[in-house]
């Protein structure tokens, strides 16, 4: 039991008359209470309601029982008999908080099932049936491992995973193929629809993988933050049994994953190439920098470090301090410093900075991958002004953005729970012939679901 | 909200591009005309009569945030801006208003909208408001609800940036099914 640190005044009702008592935290789920001397109420009384003056009025509970006596040195118990209340809020933030609520409104989440195509549903069950199959196999294996030594069950499991990937990989490969097919001429309301359902469904196999876990639950309150950008780059199997390793690897080796891996490498490769048509050293601006691993690339030399300086910028404060890790690993690697600034902010706001470029300066190079997926045109238009104003005059923008034939574009939506804002290669040359006299173009890499948007300011 | 929707699902159709302007006073009256004007310009470039509707209703609650929560104290002769666009496959509303320069209300909309829009249907992200809000026993106009409607009932990307003249603009942005790219 908690020690009594704040009380509370309230009253308790029972057969219509009012009984002045203290309120005490107890536990989650139910009050301390002490009550008046001249009462002797025994365990089991039910009260008709408890009422809590609160500074926005009167809160009012349901029946409430007194589960435990008061002694001379604790408070007594009191639980709560038609409803689940949340006790530490009443006591803390003063609000009633039933945790039973959101019952009333089961039936709206139960009735979107009726709206779901019988094809979709019986393919969801019989992928339900076939991972339930291969899981089942795969942790059986994993429990005899178990009981080996570590040696042994570490050279085992290295086996399964190298064998079961080929299998497993190409069955999965195969229901993404026939997940295509089934969603590919739906309308955005259906593939949400749809899409629900099937992460309703599949929910204890996505908690699973370490990245589907990561990507549906979004503990930074987006999808693509730093972690997760970690886990594209990293390439690895993660997790503690072999049915979890695979679940969490299939997305990462996906056409839309190696894309991010294939931009890490092209940004450098763009930077270098304008470093070479500049003379003198140049001055980069990062948005939306996240752990910034393309810094290896960009640092190779010590000269590197004294010719080019680096702004890094995100709304993100963990994605800056694995941004800044970053820097200090290379800085380690090449034994020199290098000029990097950190700041945390996000663009949809940093628009309203009149003296931006004062405050940040002008750069040669910015490049920012991994943003404009998420801005709807008005805000992708309205940024792209603001990058180019920062832009000194031979200046080059590179913007990446997934292209709308992007090969993981179900698997992203389905099973990841990621959305983007995808778009053609003319719809990025359309934001930039906004910019009156910029001269732009678009490639793509190896992958073709990423786009590159370059926007070089004449000279 | 679009009962015709499965109809269109294999239909190919072209959407014609334009735009609309308008900037009005922070009054609720006048306000309430842009809701015809806004349906009828969207009908007249290629949405069907629910998707217009659907934008309409939009138009109305970016409208009403924008006169109940402009920073009109500060800039009592500023105008509300008002943009329907139609762009190839883009279908945008844009509302713009003074706003108070609070960079702590400001990251509360930012991570609002990127919660919103981190769910693939907006249906799970008025679900898990919903849940929140149930079991605190409120609806009030801090629920939320109101930008996770436009996005659940509207199907609607919403966004916002912040300009240099402290005007915030708030958009909707729909992508209708069976258009070519």
């Amino acid at each position: 039991m908690k020690a009594p640190v704040s009380r509370l005044s309230a009253s308790l009702e029972i057969d219509g008359r009012r009984v002045e008592v203290e309120l005490f935290p107890r536990t989650h789920l139910s009050l301390g209470v002490r009550l008046p001397p001249t009462t002797s109420f025994p365990v089991g009384t039910t009260f008709s309601r408890l009422v809590v003056p609160q500074p926005g009025g009167e809160v009012t509970l349901t029946r409430t029982q007194l589960a435990v006596a008061p002694t001379a040195d604790e408070p007594g118990g009191l639980v709560f008999l038609d409803d689940v209340y949340d006790c530490d809020a009443l006591l803390n933030e003063g609000r009633a908080k039933n945790l039973l609520g959101f019952l009333s409104e089961l039936p709206l989440v139960l009735g979107l099932r009726d709206q779901i195509g019988p094809e979709f549903r019986a393919w969801v069950a019989d992928l339900n049936y076939d991972l339930t199959v291969y899981k089942k196999f795969f942790d059986q294996q994993d429990r005899l491992f178990q009981l080996e030594p570590p040696e042994v069950a570490h050279a085992a499991q290295q086996a399964l995973l190298a064998h079961a990937r080929r299998d497993f990989f190409g069955y999965l490969d195969g229901t993404l193929a026939r997940l295509s097919e089934l969603v590919h001429s739906f309308t955005p309301e259906e593939h949400e629809r749809h899409g629900y359902y099937f992460r309703q469904q599949l929910w204890p196999f996505i908690m699973g993988s370490a990245f589907m876990r990561r990507t549906n639950l979004k503990p930074r309150g987006y999808a693509g933050d730093a972690v997760m950008m970690d886990m594209i780059y990293d390439d690895a199997f993660e997790g503690e049994w072999v049915f979890n390793k695979l679940l969490h690897k299939h997305p990462i080796e996906h056409p839309g994953a190696q894309a991010v891996r294939n931009r890490r490498v092209k940004v450098p490769e763009l930077l270098h190439e304008v470093r070479v048509a500049r003379a003198g050293g140049l001055k980069v601006l990062s948005v939306a920098c996240g752990p910034a691993r393309e810094l290896d690339d960009v640092f190779r030399t010590q000269a590197d470090c004294r010719a080019v300086s680096i702004t890094l910028l995100d709304q993100d404060e963990e994605a800056l301090h694995a941004a800044q890790a970053t820097v200090k690993r290379v800085e380690a690697k090449l034994g020199a410093s290098i000029d990097a600034r950190l700041v945390n902010q996000s663009v949809r706001t940093l628009l309203r900075d009149a003296e931006l470029p004062s405050r940040l300066g002008r750069f040669g190079f910015i490049y920012t991958m991994g943003m404009f997926d998420y801005l709807t045109p008005p805000v992708a238009r309205a940024v792209l002004e603001r990058l180019y104003a920062l832009l000194e005059p031979g200046g080059v923008i590179v913007v990446g953005n997934y292209h709308v034939s992007n090969a993981s574009r179900y698997y992203m939506a389905y099973w990841l729970d990621w959305i983007l804002y995808y778009r053609t290669e003319g719809e990025m040359l359309e934001m930039a012939g906004r910019l009156g006299d910029a001269r732009a173009s678009v490639s793509f890499d190896d992958s073709r679901c990423q786009m590159f948007l370059r926007v070089e300011k004449p000279a | 909200m679009r009962a015709q929707a499965n109809a269109r699902t294999h239909m190919i159709r072209q959407l014609r591009n334009g735009r609309f302007e308008k900037s009005i006073a922070p009054d609720w009256d006048l306000a309430k005309h842009l809701f015809d004007e806004s349906r009828h310009f969207f009908r007249e470039h290629g949405l069907d009569a629910d998707e217009a509707y659907a934008m309409a209703m939009t138009t109305s609650e970016l409208l009403e945030n924008a006169v109940k929560y402009g920073d009109w104290k500060r800039a009592p002769d500023e105008l509300i801006g008002y943009v329907a666009e139609v762009e190839g496959r883009a279908v945008v509303v844009e509302v713009q208003s003074p706003v108070a320069d609070d960079p702590g209300a400001l990251r509360k909309l930012d991570d609002q909208i990127q919660w919103i829009r981190g769910f693939q249907s907006p249906f799970e992200a008025y679900v898990e408001r919903l849940k929140i809000l149930s079991s605190m026993g409120t609806r009030d106009g801090t629920s939320g609800l109101g930008l996770i409607r436009i996005a659940y009932e509207a199907r609607a990307l919403v966004d916002f940036y912040v300009t240099p003249s402290r005007r915030l603009a708030m958009s909707a942005v729909y992508q209708p099914a069976g258009l070519l790219t």
